[in-house]
């Protein structure tokens, strides 16, 4: 491989890696707690156009689904378990999220704003 | 000749594993229904050949839903289709949680992910066909223009 061309492969890779590096770091995280049949808190207030990962902890002893079908996410949580779930950037606007598997678990909200 | 009887060993240790693990059940059965859905009857039919095993309390096991450990990995799938959607608890759900369920279908439906690949490899009966998708989907419609006509009941309220 030529000089010129061995630099180029190792620039566009090297860009390659910052941009993923800048997108993980803008990502913001944010947390959800399930414990005692509720999940708290109820309603997070997250910044709307940008990327979020929200871990999701079951700090109780049932197996949950936290779910949400504006969001089109669905993942069981299990005892103990945390788990991260990866948004893309959001429009201004509420997103219900919920335990699908306990239907008597109050209702929770994402506000994007 | 030593190699042989190590082999021989090992299999006949495997054997007694095999039969051993039988006697350890999948731990899931077809429970009494809690209000079975109501639908016209060729939606049923759709349902009943396409949906039920995994999401029913009238699951029809399969010969290798008696063998372990085939029989914990069906287990599991039933368990974890029957806590997503139950047509035999249709009845027990809040109106709020049967809008879900329905929007999840249609979802579901319009993106082809049920029933799964898998379940359709060994189920080829389970296949919905471009009409009973369509019919679905009306029956679907239906539901939710009354699921949102019926009184809120929300989860908390």
């Amino acid at each position: 491989m030529r000089p010129l061309q061995r630099f180029l492969s190792t620039m566009a890779v090297a860009a390659i890696a910052v941009a993923r590096l800048g997108s993980a770091l803008a990502q913001d995280e944010q947390e959800i707690r399930f414990e005692n049949h509720k999940f708290t808190p109820q309603t997070l207030s997250v910044p709307s156009g940008q990327k979020l990962a929200i871990k999701v902890i079951n700090a109780s002893k049932e197996t949950i689904e936290f779910e949400s079908f504006k969001l089109n996410r669905e993942k069981v949580v299990t005892p103990g378990e945390t788990i991260t779930v990866h948004l893309p950037e959001l429009s201004a606007g509420a997103y219900d999220f919920y335990d699908d598997f306990h239907q008597d678990v109050p209702e929770g909200s994402i506000v994007a704003k | 000749m030593r190699r042989n009887l190590q082999r021989g060993v090992l299999l006949s240790l495997l054997m007694v594993l095999l039969v051993a693990i039988q006697l350890a059940p999948s731990g899931v059965t077809n429970p009494p229904s809690k209000g079975e859905v109501s639908a016209p009857p060729e939606i049923q039919d759709t349902l009943r050949r396409s949906c039920y095993d995994c999401h029913s309390n009238h699951t029809h096991w399969p010969w290798y839903g008696q063998v372990a450990p085939f029989s914990w990995a069906v287990a599991r799938d039933i368990e974890l289709g029957r806590r997503q959607l139950n047509f035999s608890e249709w009845g027990d759900y809040y109106p709020v949680t049967r809008r879900r369920k329905l929007q999840w279908m249609e979802r579901a439906l319009r993106q082809e992910e049920m029933p799964p690949l898998s379940y359709r490899l060994i189920h080829p009966s389970s296949r919905l066909t471009s009409q009973d998708r369509a019919q679905l989907e009306r029956w679907i419609e239906t539901e939710l223009v009354s699921a949102t006509a019926s009184p809120a009941s929300k989860a908390g309220d």
